[in-house]
């Protein structure tokens, strides 16, 4: 494939994983908060008819209700996550990549903890979210001028459309991918 | 006279929701649940409900495919399509597959089911 037609096709996956990713986070809304939301709509026409009839049920119900916005803010709050990791914006790279790790059942060992631009933190980030397995472990260090993760596995199509979208590079070497983001393009 | 109603829906709050809110209110039964159109349509036979409480957006048979099975096999039972969409949103073939009507998730309660079925009584 020559440069033209890889470039044509990047730019296609990357219209393909924008347009998935809208309808992962539509998907989110539909079955996450927008159910909660639904379902405490109908409690409170509910607790609208027991305020007259039964007020002792209308306590439990309550109680039900204030669970219920806890679900539907706990939905709201994951699915923000996936769209974007609030760590990420608020407290960068690391603390990002580590939390998401541990949930993950992995170990990101992230040796930097300077902010560097968003969009290299952003690329680097999901990269790793990308490769990161159960069990596994994702490095990522800084250089002078790039931030390197490395982490075992074959690099997906979205992980180096991501790197390359930076003008950064992928070398597959052993069964380990190790990627390079430049901090300025 | 008690309205027996099957609901079916494939999200489990809206259907923990209905099942209290019909509990509470006088004149109703919850006598089924179905989480798919297929699954509505099986139960609607076997149970010959007077309503079927029936969401629109289900992952194979949907909604509306269901409610115009129900309505050409199951005279006594009438459906009220269910969903989040605002009216004007729905699919052209939700007025024409013999629904009674179409209520918004958030305006479900006795007294919108009632009207409705009035209205079209």
């Amino acid at each position: 494939m020559d440069e033209m037609e890889e470039l044509r096709a990047s730019r296609a996956r990357v219209l393909e994983a924008a347009d998935a990713e809208r309808r992962r986070t539509e998907r989110g809304l539909h079955d996450g908060v927008q159910q909660h939301l639904v379902a405490l709509a109908v409690n409170l026409q509910l607790a609208r008819q027991l305020a007259d009839s039964d007020p002792e049920a209308l306590n439990g119900l309550l109680d039900e209700l204030t669970r219920d916005v806890h679900e539907a803010l706990e939905s709201v709050r994951a699915l923000a996550r996936q769209i974007y990791p609030p760590l990420l914006l608020d407290r960068g790279l690391a603390e990002a990549l580590r939390s998401f790790a541990a949930e993950a059942g992995a170990r990101a060992d992230v040796a930097t903890s300077d902010r560097v631009p968003p969009d290299v933190e952003a690329a680097v980030y999901f990269c790793c979210v990308e490769l990161l397995r159960p069990g596994a472990t994702i490095r990522v260090w800084a250089e002078e001028d790039a931030l390197v993760f490395e982490a075992s596995g074959e690099p997906t199509p979205a992980v180096a459309d991501r790197v390359g979208a930076l003008g950064g590079s992928l070398k597959v070497e052993a069964g380990r991918t190790t990627g390079r983001v430049p901090l300025a393009p | 006279m008690t309205l027996r109603v099957l609901v079916a829906d494939d999200q489990a709050p809206f259907r923990k929701a209905v099942r209290s809110l019909l509990a509470a209110s006088a004149g109703f039964e919850l006598v089924g649940e179905a989480t798919s159109g297929e699954q509505a349509v099986t139960l609607a036979e076997a149970l010959h409900p007077d309503l079927v409480l029936m969401d629109i957006k289900m992952d194979g048979l949907g909604g509306i495919a269901a409610a115009r099975t129900i309505a050409s096999t199951q005279a006594g039972t009438a459906t009220i399509l269910v969903s989040t969409y605002r009216e004007d949103e729905l699919p052209a073939e939700a007025r024409t597959c013999g629904a009674a009507g179409y209520l918004h998730k958030a305006e479900l309660g006795a007294p919108a089911i009632t009207r409705l079925l009035r209205g079209k009584g």
